[in-house]
């Protein structure tokens, strides 16, 4: 009987159990996606995290999946965890992914709030598992599972800005300027799953890419928290608060490669200016609590100011520089006199150390010539204009400095000259140049890659306020290189044709500061040894 | 599916094994016996010793010969009760529970989740059942010796070996009740997560060609489950889905226009069970010259080696026993290569493979067929009956290309210069038929049923001398030794980077890196020393422990593969040849105890 009464108390707790897993369904539900892409809000421990916006890391992890399983590791979650990352590790290594996939979600559950797993795992899918497929579509599929990933992680890590950067990056950067950048866009333009019911003008993968970095600025100054960079240490704000600019940048760029120009190209271009411009009006930490400002406003303050001091202090001591570095040429020692005469590209190891030894002894600063005046007669006023001078000097390269580093002059400049009619034009021309070379109507093509070359060194010399403001960019190597690839194509054009390429060929000076390779100039001005392939455009 | 071992056929793999299992078989016990017989000659003398070993002997051989089928059987009984009375019911609901949640959670965006599914139930189904054995086998005799139950037992007329025998079954009732719950279960979650249907919307579909009817019909279906497919027809009412995630739909229409009804049917492709025929695969190098194996192309897996492409570099496989009669429409083959670019190329256009088929005795080879090469998926081809050579001769498959004993030679090249096809010797394999997925399932489980007898025999083995910590602790490492035994072989063969395992302690707690050769000396000396005796050690522990990774089928059913009788009958030898000497040597210790006497 006691056997019977125990067997029966039995099944009425599993009953109960039974019973309570329903209304511990409807509290654990998690949030879903229908059939028709409306989000379903899942149970209301879901419906609670969205409404408070509640992060993990605060509450301490609410996902009874997660819960479970840091329970059932008995306090033994980092050797589960280390034995997960073993696992996972031989799952890449004999390349089964879907069972890499997996360990991963295990991993990301048992340490939801490491945020080092989302971001080197996410990197891991899009980067070091897509390149291991060969279809151009399961690379596509991989990239993304990669990115879907991340943003997987910003559930459970709610505001993380490193996770959404992380996002922005690989959106932008993986679809961007991959090899199958052509293909990825394309691909991620048409991706349903990815982008639900968003208009197509919101799929380029640039302008999401955009998106995402300007909700980690948001995040930024919402919460204060930078993005971490390599190793774990504060990412640099110069770095992230050009991304979406940089974005837009690259956006108008590519499209005008995709075929779109007129006014939706200089609408581009107008809008990176824009927001390229912005990114330099902000006061930007730089590091030691000082900011700097990388827009040509405050640039050409300082180049200003460093001139009218530099002259200042001149007209002060005139010709007091020149004669202190006379005195101290004339006192270095005779053999390193010596040196200094030898061009610097002849001077062996020795010569090279000596001259290194030599060099800072003539450096004759601001302060060395304000004090070359006598007391009493203008000395105190040059110290003070040469004190000041050092300073805007310094301000100067710290300015010259930042702005190289995001080569935020060359952005500057690229995205004036891309609005001017030449430039648009010279795109379009160049751009059905190499349409009509791949339908080999070679004639045409010729006839629009030369007008196009022509539009393009029109924009080169075109006078703006009285100056040749573009003519820069033929030095740039980013815009350089990207004409001397078109004009390997003309030239192979005009190859087939059997013409002679023009001796009066506008961007020869592109040809002669960008071709490395030799392969755009013509065959006469080649080195013999140098071969000559046929460049026959390539295949989108 | 890999297949890092190739199997062996039962025989060889029988007389081979048994041999190891006689040397250690006759090794335990001599070490038994000399243990016996040394502790006995310490107390007693050597005379004694003699004697009450060899009686105990003959006492031990004389009550296993006189078990009693029905008080075993009383006895499972009644441990049976005890288990149910402890683990049983905590541990169906914990594994219901953990399916139920698991499987919101389970990767709906995954390549294949199918295998995903099959894996998760398949593991979770083997983990907790391997838990559940576990508990049950070492808890139950210390537990009766700790509250004294034990005696109410061996009081009665009772042999200790039916003793040891009855938990031991009851034991395996218990654990056999719940793996059928599992399995029951299991099978119900995987055929309801996997099956779903798709909408196919009218506005999704368009028509290619001008003409009427469904030929040229394209479109695609409505996402479900995180996916979607797109769709043709092929003119004749036969429509099908691309494969996307490891499985296709077949499409049917009824109508046309914009009132045209379409209809999904269920997932194909998943939860199969092939049969293959498996081949020899051996290699000819760039020059054309014969080669044990391939390139390597710097992968740290070598699993697979590599042939260039544009080159005489050529994959051979050999099979033989094929036979007309069962291969009436044609030679099915299954290929799965990898692919390796030196250079892009042609992003868009998969890198081509050519395909041959060569009479190993008369030479007689067919025309290349070419094809382009899909990473990760498993490419059908069927070879028909009817083919041509290279000058365009009609070719019979049977007549002509397969021998009379039913050998041919299916050579593989890749055609594109300077790119790499990856291969192993299960790569490519004839499909010989489908057997039934439930009866493969079923089978997968057989495996688990086997593991759980190891686990259960060796765990009640430690409770015979042991106290329950104890006892636990050296089932669990069993068990785990069991699972690593591919890494403790690589220990006891010295084969590990950084040395052996003192001197990777010596490195972890010095910091010194796996490659920094250490400085001649005693500690190096010393270290070298204990590093030979530990991996004597392991080299021994190797023949002991049981392989449960061996006794897993799980990849053969994620994978889609019918588990081979044969393996399942290797599996079945192996469990009773070692579940048979631990019970003798449960028994024998278990005499030991006063409690038994």
């Amino acid at each position: 009987m006691r056997s019977r009464q125990q067997f029966v108390r039995k099944i009425v707790y599993l009953a109960v159990l039974a019973g309570l897993l329903l209304p511990l369904s409807w509290l654990s539900q998690p949030a879903s996606v229908d059939r028709g892409g409306q989000r379903q809000p899942g149970g209301k421990l879901a419906q609670l995290r969205d409404d408070y916006s509640l992060s993990q890391a605060r509450l301490g992890d609410i996902d009874p999946v997660s819960e479970t399983m840091k329970l059932a590791t008995l306090g033994m979650r980092g050797p589960a965890a280390n034995l997960l990352w073993t696992k996972a590790l031989y799952y890449q290594k004999i390349k089964d992914f879907t069972n890499l996939s997996a360990t991963l979600e295990q991993i990301t559950k048992l340490q939801p709030n490491f945020i080092r797993v989302w971001i080197f795992q996410g990197w891991n899918l899009s980067y070091n598992v897509s390149v291991e497929f060969d279809d151009y579509r399961d690379r596509y599929f991989w990239v993304i599972r990669g990115v879907r990933f991340t943003q997987e992680g910003l559930e459970y890590n709610r505001d993380e800005p490193t996770l959404l950067r992380e996002v922005g990056r690989v959106i932008s950067r993986k679809m961007g300027q991959s090899d199958e950048h052509v293909q990825f866009r394309k691909l991620f333009r048409a991706d349903d799953d990815f982008h639900g019911s968003s208009a197509d003008s919101e799929r380029d993968s640039w302008r999401v890419g955009k998106k995402w970095f300007e909700r980690c600025v948001e995040v930024i100054e919402k919460t204060g928290r930078r993005p971490k960079g390599s190793m774990d240490s504060e990412a640099s704000p110069l770095m992230y608060l050009a991304e979406a600019p940089l974005c837009q940048l690259y956006y108008a760029a590519t499209i005008e490669e995709e075929g779109t120009f007129g006014d939706e190209a200089r609408a581009a271009w107008a809008e990176a200016q824009r927001d390229w411009e912005a990114y330099g009006e902000q006061d930007i930490p730089v590091g030691s609590g000082t900011t700097v400002k990388l827009g040509e406003s405050n640039y050409r303050f300082y180049i200003d100011r460093v001139n009218e001091f530099m002259q200042r202090l001149e007209d002060s001591a005139p010709g007091a520089r020149e004669r202190l570095l006379a005195e101290r040429r004339a006192s270095l020692p005779p053999e390193e006199l010596q040196v200094l005469d030898i061009p610097v590209n002849q001077r062996d190891e020795a010569q090279h150390a000596l001259a290194a030894k030599a060099y800072p002894k003539l450096i004759v600063s601001h302060i060395d010539v304000a004090n070359s005046l006598p007391p009493g007669q203008g000395r105190n006023q040059a110290l003070k204009l040469a004190v000041e001078l050092t300073n805007y000097e310094i301000w100067k390269s710290e300015v010259e400095f930042h702005r190289s580093t995001v080569n935020y002059g060359y952005w500057q400049l690229r995205a004036e000259a891309e609005q001017e009619p030449e430039a648009l034009a010279a795109h379009e021309l160049l751009f059905q140049a190499q349409q009509a070379h791949r339908d080999v109507d070679l004639e045409k093509a010729a006839e629009l890659y030369t007008a196009g070359f022509q539009k393009w060194a029109d924009l080169l010399n075109k006078d703006v306020r009285g100056a040749k403001k573009y003519v820069s960019l033929v030095e740039d190597g980013i815009t350089g290189e990207m004409m001397v690839d078109t004009i390997r194509k003309y030239r192979a054009c005009l190859k087939q044709l059997d013409a002679p390429f023009p001796t009066d060929f506008p961007l020869a000076r592109t040809i002669e500061l960008h071709d490395q390779s030799g392969q755009a100039q013509p065959a006469s001005d080649r080195p013999a040894e140098q071969s000559d392939p046929d460049a026959t455009p390539e295949a989108e | 599916m890999v297949l890092e071992t190739e199997p062996i056929p039962f025989w060889p793999w029988l007389t081979g094994t048994a041999h190891e299992w006689w040397q250690v078989l006759l090794g335990l016990a001599l070490l038994g016996l000399g243990l016996g017989l040394v502790v006995r000659a310490v107390r007693y003398g050597p005379l004694d010793a003699v004697r009450t070993v060899s009686r105990g002997v003959w006492a031990a051989i004389v009550d296993l010969a006189r078990i009693s089928p029905r008080r075993v059987l009383a006895l499972a009984w009644l441990a049976r009760r005890e288990a149910l009375h402890r683990w049983v019911l905590m541990a169906f609901v914990l594994f219901s529970l953990l399916l139920l949640f698991g499987a919101w959670f389970l990767d709906e965006l995954s390549n294949d989740p199918s295998r995903l599914y099959l894996a998760f139930v398949l593991e979770m189904s083997r983990g907790l059942l391997l838990l559940l054995a576990l508990l049950l086998s070492v808890a139950s005799i210390p537990a009766d010796l700790a509250q004294r139950t034990i005696y109410t037992v061996v009081t009665k007329p009772v042999r200790a070996s039916e003793l040891v025998l009855g938990r031991l079954l009851g034991f395996w009732m218990v654990g056999t009740a719940m793996l059928v719950m599992f399995g029951i279960v299991g099978y119900v979650v995987v055929m309801r997560g996997l099956t779903h249907a798709h909408e196919i919307l009218p506005q999704h579909v368009s028509n290619l060609s001008e003409s009427s009817g469904d030929a040229g019909l394209t479109g695609r279906t409505e996402t479900t489950r995180r996916h979607h497919h797109t769709f043709t027809f092929d003119g004749q009412g036969r429509g099908r889905t691309e494969p996307t995630q490891g499985h296709w739909h077949a499409v049917q229409v009824e109508g046309s226009g914009s009132s045209a009804k379409y209809t999904v049917g269920s997932p194909q492709g998943w939860l199969q069970a092939r049969v293959p025929i498996w081949g020899k695969l051996h290699f000819k190098d760039r020059s054309g010259a014969n080669a044990e194996k391939g390139v390597s192309v710097g992968e740290e897996w070598a699993y697979r080696s590599y042939i260039e492409g544009g080159t005489l570099a050529t994959a051979i496989w050999r099979f033989d026993g094929l036979r007309a009669a069962e291969f009436p429409q044609g030679l099915p083959l299954e290929l799965t290569i990898r692919v390796f670019r030196t250079y892009k190329g042609d992003i868009v256009s998969a890198v081509q493979g050519g395909l041959r088929l060569r009479n190993p005795e008369t030479g007689v080879t067919s025309a290349e067929r070419t094809f382009p090469a899909h990473e990760f998926t498993t490419d059908s081809l069927l070879i028909p009956t009817k083919l041509f050579d290279a000058d365009g001769q009609p070719l019979e498959l049977f007549r002509d290309l397969v021998t009379p004993s039913g050998a041919v030679e299916i050579e593989l090249q890749c055609i594109t210069p300077s790119q790499y096809f990856g291969m192993a010797q299960p790569d490519l394999y004839v499909r010989a038929s489908d057997r039934s997925f439930t009866l493969n399932f079923v089978k997968c489980y057989l495996g688990v049923w086997l593991q759980m007898l190891v686990l259960t025999a060796v765990g009640v083995l430690f409770s015979t001398f042991l106290n329950l910590p104890v006892a636990l602790m050296a089932t669990i490492g069993t068990l785990l030794g069991g699972y690593r035994l591919d890494y403790i072989r690589e220990l006891a063969a010295g084969r590990m980077v950084g040395g052996g395992p003192i001197e990777q302690i010596v490195r972890l707690f010095t910091g010194m890196n796996m490659t920094t050769k250490f400085e001649e000396g005693t500690q190096r000396t010393v270290m070298t020393m204990a590093d030979d005796a530990l991996r004597w050690l392991f080299q021994r522990l190797t023949h002991v422990l049981p392989d449960f990774g061996a006794l897993s089928d799980t990849s053969f059913v994620a994978d889609g593969f019918d588990i081979p009788a044969v393996r399942m009958l290797e599996h079945s030898v192996a469990t009773l040849a070692f579940v048979v000497p631990v019970f003798v040597a449960s028994y024998l210790l278990f005499r030991t105890r006063e409690v038994a006497r």
